[in-house]
């Protein structure tokens, strides 16, 4: 034995937030580990299995695109063309909506190695953003295809790549965190219910018609747009990542400040809840 | 002087059954436990609460636990089925929060609950092992130099290019077992996984564990299996419903556990009502009749229970169920429903004649129905209910029936039939 052996105290109080947040970087072996349970789990007993991660985006996508484009063509009113504009939206919604289509199963799933071993149950849903993160890729991959006909003829692209693309990572940052903070909250109510798992999927399919993804906000009359922005953080965060990239999209600067607020207040609530309630989970396993 | 390696003080362990209800066949179980986790997560001060209530509505699984263990230390924990000994386990092991107390723990912990994890069938058992001394924070490079000795002890030296799958079952929990010990820990938290393996292994890992000691290793060992406790425990802990009733040295308390478990003293608390009957302790039994932790196919076994009856209007049929899993294999119900003139204390007993399960992890489920003999038209009620998991095996691995079939052998039971091959 080299070194001070390590000293545990359990103890009837809590920890303190500082102490988990340390848990977490000690554990950090199980997160790969975790990471790789969930991604076998997700495609465990499909037939095309890997395949479903990249085949999952892809077919909205395409979907989309399709539809709006070949058989009913739709004027988004901004001038770009209308795959880079639905493009621009989806990929962060898409991001939103994966992580909140497994987060809610991912505790759940675990339950085995909970019962039987000790690690930060944060570590959970942070390992079920392994799905995400694929089909995030798809996508990239996707919007890199669509431009490529332009690309290789060497006609001005209809995106604006400058400094204000940056916004694109909050962007993103933005959709992955309120995912993680409904759905850390959901999968310790999906321990008790797992209907709330079965129910989310609609839910989130519904609000994307709420969000403007498929259509530009200027669709919404402009008396109500405070609306949207105020009830729906992500409503804001699509516009960010549109107006990133394209440079057509409706940035407010208070919008996005109240939304990435809501959405940072969000995960800063549900995280106080989940380290919480994590101590007790173990007696509902 | 050595500073102890394991100090528990005060460890209390209450759950919250309070809503835990049905209605109309809806299970609302679900809010109710819900309902309770928001409460519990909300309150700063811990348990309070939950520690001044003594009612219907709590279980006191763990109260008011304090004990020492010091470096180099073997601890059996021995009790009745229910007494509290898992969820002590649990707590130290850290998978569940004690309502009250505190625990210091100096040293690396290894928990045998988590034998396993991470073991995927599909991989060698060196890639097996690579990753789980990976998921135990331990260095490439000195699960390397390990590698072989551990691999020798779990007797799976020739299987290093194997995939897990394609050994013999218990090769999983050896070579589990052999890496949590060749890997280094200061304290093992050990239970009943002692008595599965082959026999061969059985025996290196008792000596193993009775080495420990010299080592300066402390071990903790909860297990049903009283010989097994004496032959490798320098003391021994006792509870009973959560409370500790004796610590010392392992024959010392052995002996007081048996005469009054036998003796049927263990009755609750004078201060509650003495119900009717209660179901004291159910037990899985040898051939020779003393209690094991698991079963071994090549002989006959016994699922027993202790039923201390206290009324005589009263009378009692036992039944026990086995499942395996989530899979209903049998009922059997006593032929005769026991009565009592006056306060006594019966032993109930069903034989598992040998050859008769399968090489699988079984759990015994026992009810007491009790009918009242002065009124015959009232219904019966279900008075006492416990469970008890238990693992079949075959202690010769050479007529195991992983040996031939790396699939193995499916099925709920796995009686011998007789057969007859013929040319028609």
């Amino acid at each position: 034995m080299t070194g001070s052996p390590p000293v545990v105290v359990i103890e009837a109080r809590p920890e303190t937030v500082s102490a988990r947040l340390r848990a977490l970087w000690q554990y950090r072996g199980f997160y790969g580990f975790l990471f790789k349970e969930i991604m076998n789990r997700k495609s465990r007993g499909t037939l095309l299995g890997f395949w479903w991660l990249i085949l999952r985006p892809l077919i909205p996508a395409v979907g989309f695109i399709v539809a709006f484009t070949v058989v009913h063509p739709v004027d988004n009113g901004t001038g770009v063309p209308y795959p880079i504009f639905f493009l621009s939206g989806f990929i962060p919604w898409r991001v939103f909506q994966s992580a909140m289509v497994i987060l809610p199963r991912t505790l759940n799933w675990m339950q085995g190695i909970m019962k039987r071993t000790y690690f930060p149950r944060l570590l959970v849903p942070l390992a079920g953003f392994g799905p995400t993160f694929i089909e995030l890729a798809v996508l990239v991959l996707v919007f890199i295809a669509v431009l490529a006909p332009q690309i290789w003829a060497g006609t001005p692209l209809p995106i604006r790549l400058r400094w204000e693309t940056l916004w694109l990572v909050p962007a993103l940052a933005a959709a992955l965190a309120f995912a993680l903070a409904i759905g850390m909250v959901m999968s310790v109510v999906a321990l008790f219910f797992r209907d709330v798992v079965f129910t989310i999927p609609y839910v989130v399919q519904m609000i994307m018609f709420v969000t403007p993804v498929l259509y530009p906000v200027t669709v919404i009359p402009d008396a109500y747009q405070w609306l949207l922005y105020a009830l729906n953080p992500m409503a804001q965060v699509i516009e960010i990542s549109r107006w990133a990239i394209t440079g057509s999209g409706a940035f407010h600067p208070v919008y996005a400040a109240l939304s990435l607020g809501t959405i940072l207040a969000t995960l800063i609530l549900s995280t106080a809840f989940f380290l919480r309630a994590e101590v007790h989970l173990a007696d509902r396993l | 002087m050595t500073e102890s390696r394991i100090s528990a003080c005060g460890v209390t362990k209450v759950f919250d059954r309070r809503e835990a209800r049905r209605t109309k066949g809806i299970s609302t179980e679900g809010i109710g436990a819900l309902r309770t986790l928001i409460r519990e997560t909300w309150r700063t001060a811990p348990g309070r609460a939950a520690v001044a209530a003594r009612d219907k509505y709590h279980t006191w699984a763990l109260d008011d636990v304090s004990f020492e263990v010091g470096p180099g230390e073997v601890l059996g924990i021995i009790g009745r089925n229910g007494a509290g000994k898992s969820t002590l386990l649990n707590i130290l092991a850290r998978v569940m929060h004690p309502t009250a107390g505190r625990v210091v723990i100096r040293g690396k912990v290894v928990s045998m609950l988590e034998l396993g994890i991470g073991f995927a069938p599909d991989l060698t058992v060196r890639q097996n092992l690579q990753i789980h001394g990976r998921l135990a924070g331990i260095p490439a490079r000195r699960i390397d130099e390990a590698e072989d000795e551990i691999l020798g002890f779990a007797g799976l030296s020739d299987c290093r290019e194997v995939p897990l799958a394609a050994c013999p079952s218990g090769s999983a929990v050896q070579l589990a077992f052999a890496a949590v010990i060749g890997l280094g820990a200061d304290v093992i938290l050990a239970d009943e996984v002692l008595a599965v393996g082959d026999s061969r292994f059985r025996h290196a890992c008792e000596e193993r564990v009775r080495n420990a000691g010299a080592s300066g290793e402390s071990v903790l060992f909860v297990s049903h299996d009283m010989a097994a406790i004496r032959r490798i425990c320098t003391r021994v802990l006792w509870i009973d419903r959560g409370r500790i009733v004796q610590v010392g040295p392992t024959d010392h308390v052995v002996d007081n556990y048996m005469s009054e478990l036998l003796g049927g003293k263990l009755l609750p608390a004078a201060t509650e009502d003495v119900p009717p009957c209660t179901l004291l302790d159910l037990r899985l039994l040898d051939a020779e009749r003393s209690q094991v932790g698991a079963l071994q196919l090549t002989e006959p076994g016994y699922i027993d229970c202790l039923v201390r009856i206290t009324s005589p209007d009263i009378a009692v049929t036992v039944e026990i169920e086995l499942w395996q899993r989530r899979l209903h294999v049998l009922t059997s119900v006593a032929p005769r429903p026991i009565t009592a003139r006056s306060p006594r204390t019966f032993r109930a007993g069903m034989r598992i004649p040998a050859h008769f399960l399968n090489e699988q992890q079984y759990q015994a489920r026992c009810k007491l129905i009790v009918t009242s003999i002065s009124d015959p038209a009232a219904p019966p009620v279900v008075a006492g209910e416990q469970r008890l998991d238990f693992a079949a095996m075959n202690p010769r691995p050479h007529e195991s029936v992983w040996k031939d079939w790396p699939w193995g052998r499916g099925g709920l039971i796995s009686p011998r039939l007789e057969w007859t091959v013929a040319s028609p």
